[in-house]
């Protein structure tokens, strides 16, 4: 059978709690049981009371406004921190009375009845009660119950408490002499502790400057944040007003580029129609001029001959020009291919012999002094020359004739050029007056393919090129062109009326230097 | 509705309807801890408990199976021991022995209810009456010693009005 002492602690505490502090103090005579499981409510019980006062006058407390003027209008809350106030000088008074030797387990916290009170005025002030305007005569019981505890203790108790106090200093004294190992230990821990204290704090310290810095650092870097967002606001703003300005060049723009190509198609058609004019009247000109020596369908002749001349050079002069580029390889390569060849290039090398005859007998009939004026200035020139030639070779026969004999009528004609041949000067003279462009072309071309070092050079550049072409045919004058002038200048001195007669002695000229250039 | 197995210390077995039976916070937790199924044909053994209590604390459990979960205590509640139900008090009008061992075995079983309940009783039956009185309904030997006597009622009288 179990009875109410077999019960185990926490359901005997669960039966006491259902008592007053009053009762709980008054069982405590029952029985040892009955007494250290009470006295120890009772401690217990003081304890919680001490810390649910502190937490409730800490709340009251913080209801109230922090000016003591203002203090006076908030009356209840005023109130609930009198009374609060008046009981916690009981309970420090109760704690200075009775702590001490509780913690000495001598006594425990013997008046219930206080408690009770305590515990009741705390529940009131709890359920916000109304409270009278005198606190006096609430607190009165408490005072009362606190004070007569207090006089009970030290008049009843303390005496017993002071013996009991002797006997454990006498009892804890006896074994004192085999402790001062562990109090030196404590001694020493406490000094750990001290120096670990002043590590943490000069750490703590250390933590806080860095943290200051750290905070200054973040303002600092907000402080920069915001003046760059303000900086790119402003910059945003003048962007907008550029583009805009932009936008507006660029419209401004367009309009000048329309202005300007519709000014350019303007002018290209009144140049179009100008250039169509002057080739009119030079056209005109011309006709008028050479209306019976020169027949319409030459220029035509000649560009086709040219073509078909050019065409055929090409074919003749590929090996050769493979050989120069490719040296070993290309001959080697080549030479399988071009055997089998032989014939047929040799029948080119026929036709473009007879192309470039042909070409040159055309040119011959543009290039000649065909009004009657200036033929019969030079036929006279022409017949002085030969005179003073033909005397020269009677006084002395074995004279042999000079290479650039041919040149003299030229001189004569102007004599101050005579030891700078310029070729240039000729051409201009003759074609810029008559044929402006085509003939000098023409002609620049007919001299390419005559000389047969230049051909390749001077066949590459455009008719743009005008100068460098007349510099590179001058560099490279052959001694045929020189002497070919005059020599169809002596034929046509013979024959005026008919070109086509004389046009075969020159072209055998040519076809003479073309074999022995072959040749060699 | 899924059984579970109760064995007394006397080897009864009890079958209890699981909801029942989770009452005690011990079963409740020894079911979800140690994952027994409720399917499974295991007994749960109570050593600690004979069959006559664990009926008495089946029955109960089986009136307050609907009641709503107990709340935690507050320490600075007022506690009050005269709420008890009408169901309880009869339940609980048994000798102090039983009722010291449904009380041992809502404590053992942790339901708190009951245990409160029992408590209460208990401390209806203490309250109001002195030492001697209590000594006399509990049959409790005065076991203090000669100091004690004499220092506990002198501690005790600080209140008393003289």
């Amino acid at each position: 059978m179990s009875d109410i002492l077999s019960i185990p602690e926490l359901a005997f505490e669960k039966i006491l709690s259902y008592l007053s502090y009053d009762e709980i103090a008054s069982n405590r005579l029952v029985s040892r049981r009955f007494n250290s499981v009470c006295s120890g409510m009772l401690t217990k019980g003081f304890i919680q009371l001490e810390k649910k006062h502190a937490h409730i006058y800490k709340f009251v407390k913080s209801l109230l406004p922090k000016r003591p003027s203002e203090r006076r209008s908030n009356v209840l809350v005023s109130r609930y921190c009198e009374i609060l106030q008046g009981m916690e000088t009981r309970i420090r008074m109760l704690n200075v009375t009775y702590m001490r030797y509780i913690d000495q387990q001598l006594i425990c916290f013997v008046p219930g009845k206080v408690l009770d009170e305590i515990n009741r005025l705390l529940r009131l002030i709890e359920m916000r009660f109304d409270p009278p305007t005198n606190n006096n005569l609430l607190l009165e019981e408490l005072r009362d119950l606190s004070s007569m505890a207090m006089e009970h203790f030290d008049e009843h108790i303390l005496p017993h408490l002071e013996k009991r106090e002797e006997a454990l200093q006498y009892e804890n004294n006896l074994p004192s002499t085999s402790k001062p190992s562990e109090e030196e230990r404590m001694h020493k821990e406490l000094r750990k502790l001290y120096k670990r204290n002043r590590v943490f704090k000069s750490q703590l310290g250390y933590i806080i400057s860095k943290t200051r810095q750290l905070c200054d650092k973040w303002n600092r870097q907000n402080m920069r944040v915001k003046k760059q967002s303000s900086i790119i606001k402003e910059q945003n703003a003048k962007l907008l007003v550029q583009a805009t300005r932009i936008e507006n060049h660029e419209m401004t723009i367009s309009e000048m580029k329309k202005k300007i190509e519709e000014l350019q198609s303007s002018f290209v058609e009144v140049k179009s129609k100008w250039e169509f004019e002057s080739t009119q009247n030079v056209s005109s000109n011309a006709r008028i001029f050479y209306k019976n020596t020169v027949p319409e369908n030459v220029s035509s002749s000649i560009s086709k001959n040219l073509s078909k001349l050019v065409q055929f050079e090409n074919r003749c002069q590929k090996p050769n020009i493979l050989k120069k580029i490719g040296n070993r390889s290309v001959l080697d390569n080549r030479s399988v291919f071009i055997k089998p060849r032989t014939q047929k290039l040799k029948a080119d090398e026929l036709k473009r012999r007879k192309y470039k005859s042909m070409v040159d007998v055309d040119i011959w009939r543009r290039c000649c002094p065909t009004s009657r004026l200036s033929y019969s200035m030079w036929y006279r020139n022409y017949m002085k020359n030969k005179s003073t030639k033909l005397e020269t070779l009677k006084k002395d026969p074995n004279l042999e004739e000079p290479s650039c004999s041919q040149s003299k009528p030229e001189e004569v004609k102007s004599p101050k050029k005579a030891p700078g041949f310029v070729y240039k000067s000729i051409i201009k003279q003759r074609c810029s007056k008559v044929f402006p462009l085509t003939c000098l072309n023409l002609e620049r071309k007919r001299k390419s393919y005559v000389c047969p070092d230049v051909p390749s050079k001077i066949s590459k550049i455009e008719s743009n090129n005008n100068f460098k072409a007349l510099d590179l045919i001058n560099k490279y004058l052959p001694t045929m062109e020189s002497n070919s002038s005059p020599m169809i200048r002596k034929k046509s001195c013979s024959t005026t009326n008919n070109p086509s007669s004389f046009t075969t002695e020159p072209i055998l000229s040519y076809k003479r230097k073309r074999e022995n250039d072959g040749e060699t | 509705m899924p059984q579970l197995k109760l064995q007394s210390s006397d080897g009864e077995i009890f079958e209890v309807d699981v909801e029942i039976a989770k009452c005690s916070f011990t079963i409740k937790t020894m079911l979800e801890e140690l994952g027994i199924d409720e399917e499974d044909d295991e007994v749960v053994p109570l050593p600690n408990v004979n069959s006559a209590i664990l009926e008495k604390v089946i029955e109960w459990a089986t009136y307050h199976k609907d009641d709503p979960p107990p709340t935690e205590d507050d320490q600075y509640k007022e506690k009050r021991s005269d709420d008890i139900c009408e169901w309880d008090v009869d339940f609980l009008k048994v000798d102090q022995g039983t009722l010291f061992e449904i009380m041992l075995a809502a404590n053992y079983l942790d339901v708190k209810g009951l245990l409160d309940t029992t408590c209460k009783t208990v401390a209806n039956m203490i309250k109001g009456k002195s030492a001697d009185e209590i000594r006399k309904t509990f049959n409790i030997k005065d076991n203090f010693t000669v100091s004690e006597e004499e220092n506990v009622p002198k501690e005790n009288g600080s209140c008393e009005e003289k």
